[in-house]
């Protein structure tokens, strides 16, 4: 039994001791001091309180010293993050244009590895962060502004100068040139031109040119002083020469150091010349044609190319205010013209206003108007009453004596006071007679004795062509191939026209004595009314109308031929006679003689080569 | 490993009812090892990890046993089972965390000696022994790591059998009902191949391939009792 106990024992302390195993010592330790990083980030061009203009492209650099590795980059600008990465070197980005202007913030966070050479800096989960933080400025200010010192017009060229420029803050510099206050070029001045301060305009050839420096940065601009050069433009005129030539005139260019020449065509035609800048005059061997407006054009040429034209309109005569009235005649006796304007639509029974026009002799601007009635239809016709120095003014229906110094009308005359199956007639009075034309139909003419109403004559018109006039005096009439006298309330035939040619436009010449008439086909005859003697304008065909100018005796006969219209001005006395090709399309515009001035309704006047 | 150990204690307490006259014996050893394949092979360890400076901490030293065996007086031999143990250990740690392999190594030997005697008197006895003998040995390669709060641990293990020869000198000096015993002599075992314990077909291998083997070849000292029976 005890041998037994013992094996026991025995067994038991043998499975405990076999259990035992080898004692290991204690891990091998390494103590690893916390040391500072000595990893750098570093920002090209860029340090702390710059200040920016614009936007701005940064280049960043780390290093890590062979001991940290880098794990992140973060850039932060005010605390909002613009960039992320993992590069050691990269860049980014300021966008300025969406920052506002000043103080910013720009942060740098990099995570790099501790380099400490732990197991978990071995294994990537140890490090640390840096922020390096950074202020950089804004400035979206504009740049200064340039003084400008002077501008001078010199050697038909413009010089500008300026005070030197000493800011920088700008990306480009223009020369704004105005002319007449409008932008017409704008030079890119480059930073040489800016530093030579000064400025050769030899291109400009507009007037009243005004200049000043525009600076631009990106965000704003500034604007310099503003310096002007007055010049005025070019003169050209034109002149009648003769039938066949007029001349044309110009004066010098104040920028003539600017262009070489100009180069002309003549309006009609081929032919150009080269013209002088200079100033200077030219003869065109083209009809002038009164009434037609010549457009030239003068081309400027600088180094054999044409960067400008000017061009200008001209009329041979003068303009004048009143245009399309019904009548303008001259009166000796005031020296003004009258002028008979009806103003108000032409529809039928539109209302119109008479108005009476008193126009200065020269130039035939208004010297005073006045509306003397409305009308409603368009018939309206101004005389001078010879014998009291009055206007007459003919309508429809009625005849008005009218003051010609105040316009007031003195006295009225109704035809259907005389007459009634009034029917589209024109009513005259002339110095104590009524004439009535047009009644019936159109197709009679009465003439009354205005105080008393005695008739004194009443025919039908002319079948074929249905002319009529009357002397301003009431002495004299024309109707139906025959001119009669009125004396004592008698109208007697005085003179036979010819009937296959009737009489399409008369005209009594009064302080003569005499009268004219004509037909298209026919020349135009001036007949002595007392002494029946003819005088034929032989060179004269296609009258077309006819009006005697009684301060210059002269005639204007105003013919067509191979549809060319022209003036013929005969002097009754002198029996000189000038033409000159006319404009002539419109039915409603008429043309004058009176004061020794061609007068065209059309408001244009020739005061010259007739004379 | 203890299916060995109850095998052995069967015989031997089967030995004990055969009833020879013998006498059972027990010491405590201390052992000296060379181990050198398995030094090198620590010592790979710690190269193939350059980047983290681990160091040796231990590598195979000498270290303590125990022998227990049964001397049959009639055929002048016994038969012994024996157990020694030491180990490797590579590790490095810092704040951060932990590496460290550990290599704990068991042998369990049974042998069987024959003993000529040397000195003989009535007290004490001197014997020197031939013998021959059997380690089983067991490797385990342990890794553990630690990183911050995050741990890993790996087990592997290995086993060979390896042959040895050896000879000793021991004393007796009876005392009492026992004797107490001394013994001083030397093993030369030849390792074998370290076949990895979840696939039989796997064994230890080197980085240059060649075979990992034990080395239990060194020195041997013991003190113990004896008891006659």
């Amino acid at each position: 039994m005890g041998k037994t106990i013992r094996l026991l024992l025995l067994g038991v302390i043998l499975v405990f001791i076999s259990g035992c195993e080898y004692e290991f010592s204690e891990d091998s330790y390494r103590d690893i001091k916390q040391e500072e990083p000595v990893a750098t980030f570093f920002l090209e061009e860029f340090e702390n309180n710059i200040t920016l203009y614009g936007p701005a492209s940064v280049n960043y650099q780390y290093d890590g010293n062979n001991k940290h590795n880098l794990y992140q980059v973060n850039i932060y600008i005010d605390d909002v993050q613009i960039q992320s990465g993992g590069g050691e070197s990269g860049d980014f980005y300021i966008e300025s244009d969406q920052l506002e202007e000043g103080e910013h913030i720009l942060k740098v966070e990099y995570v790099f590895s501790s380099g400490t050479g732990s197991l978990a800096d071995l294994s990537g989960l140890e490090a640390f962060v840096k922020v390096d933080q950074y202020v950089f400025i804004i400035d979206k200010s504009a740049p200064e502004e340039v003084v400008l010192k002077n501008a001078v017009l010199k050697d038909g060229t413009i010089y500008i100068s300026w005070e030197p420029i000493t800011d920088t803050n700008f990306e480009q510099a223009h020369l704004v040139i105005k002319s007449e206050g409008f932008v017409i070029d704008e030079i890119y001045l480059s930073e040489e031109q800016l530093a030579l301060q000064e400025y050769n305009d030899a291109k400009s050839l507009k007037h009243n040119l005004s200049y000043s420096i525009r600076l631009n940065n990106r965000y704003n601009e500034s604007i310099s002083n503003e310096l002007s050069i007055d010049t005025q433009p070019i003169e050209i005129t034109q002149e009648i020469v003769n039938q066949n030539q007029y001349k044309i005139t110009w004066t010098d260019h104040p920028l003539y150091g600017n262009f070489d020449y100009y180069q002309y065509r003549i309006p009609i035609g081929d032919q150009e010349f080269q013209l002088s800048n200079r100033g200077g005059e030219l003869i065109i061997n083209n009809p002038p044609v009164f009434g037609v407006s010549v457009n030239h054009y003068f081309y400027q040429y600088k180094d054999g190319y044409s960067p400008a034209v000017i061009s200008k309109e001209l009329n041979f005569g003068k303009s004048f205010e009143k245009i399309l009235c019904e009548e303008y005649i001259y009166s000796s006796v005031y020296d003004a013209f009258f002028a008979l304007e009806l103003a108000g639509d032409s529809y039928y029974q539109a209302p119109r206003e008479v108005f009476i026009h008193k126009l200065d002799a020269n130039d035939m601007s208004v010297i005073n108007s006045q509306k003397i009635t409305t009308i409603y239809d368009g018939y309206a016709d101004l005389t001078i009453d010879p014998i009291t120095n009055n206007l007459i003014v003919d309508f429809d229906q009625k005849s008005y004596l009218v003051n010609a110094a105040d316009f007031s009308v003195i006295k009225e005359w109704d035809a259907t006071d005389y007459m009634s199956n009034l029917d589209s007639v024109k009513t005259y009075y002339r110095n104590g007679i009524i004439i009535i034309e047009g009644i019936p139909n159109g197709s009679s003419v009465s003439i009354f004795n205005s105080d008393t109403k005695e008739l004194i004559y009443s025919e039908p018109l002319n079948t074929n062509f249905g002319y009529f006039n009357v002397s301003d005096d009431g002495k004299y009439f024309y109707n139906d191939n025959g001119i009669y006298e009125i004396n004592a309330n008698v109208a007697t035939l005085i003179k036979s026209t010819d009937t296959q040619n009737p009489v399409q436009q008369i005209e009594f010449m009064l302080d003569q004595g005499k009268c004219v008439y004509s037909n298209f086909f026919t020349n135009p005859v001036i007949y002595d009314l007392s002494s029946n003697v003819e005088e034929s304008l032989t060179n004269v065909t296609g009258v077309k109308s006819l009006n005697y100018d009684q301060k210059t005796k002269k005639l204007l006969v105003q013919y067509d031929v191979n549809n060319k219209f022209f003036a013929f001005i005969y002097n009754t006395i002198t029996q000189d006679a000038q033409e000159l090709e006319i404009y002539n399309s419109f039915t409603n515009v008429f043309y004058r003689y009176q004061n020794d001035k061609l007068i065209f309704s059309r408001g244009e006047y020739l005061d010259y080569f007739f004379n | 490993m203890r299916h060995y150990f109850l095998g052995l204690f069967i015989a031997l307490s089967s030995f004990y009812g055969f009833g020879q006259a013998g006498s059972i014996y027990l010491e405590a050893n201390y052992n000296t090892f060379s181990h050198s394949s398995l030094k090198n092979f620590q010592e790979e360890f710690v190269n193939d990890i350059p980047e983290i400076p681990v160091q040796v901490n231990d590598n195979f030293p000498g270290n303590l046993g125990f022998t227990l065996g049964y001397k049959v007086n009639s055929i002048n031999g016994s038969f012994f089972f024996g157990y020694t143990t030491t180990g490797g250990k590579i590790s490095y740690s810092d704040f951060s965390g932990v590496v460290r392999i550990i290599q704990p190594l068991k042998g369990y030997t049974i042998g069987g000696d024959y003993q000529i005697p040397l000195l003989k008197d009535k007290k004490s006895n001197l014997n020197l022994a031939f013998r021959g003998l059997i380690t089983l040995s067991d490797f385990e390669v342990k890794t553990y790591e630690r990183l911050l709060d995050n741990f890993a641990e790996n087990s592997l293990g290995f086993r060979s059998i390896d042959y040895g020869v050896g000879v000793n000198l021991i004393y007796e000096y009876p005392i009492w009902f026992f004797s107490l015993r001394a013994s001083l002599g030397a093993d030369m075992v030849l390792g074998g191949k370290l076949i990895f314990d979840d696939d039989n077909e796997l064994y230890l291998e080197d980085n240059s391939g060649d075979k990992v083997k034990t080395g239990w070849t060194g020195f041997r000292s013991g003190i113990g009792v004896s008891i006659p029976l």
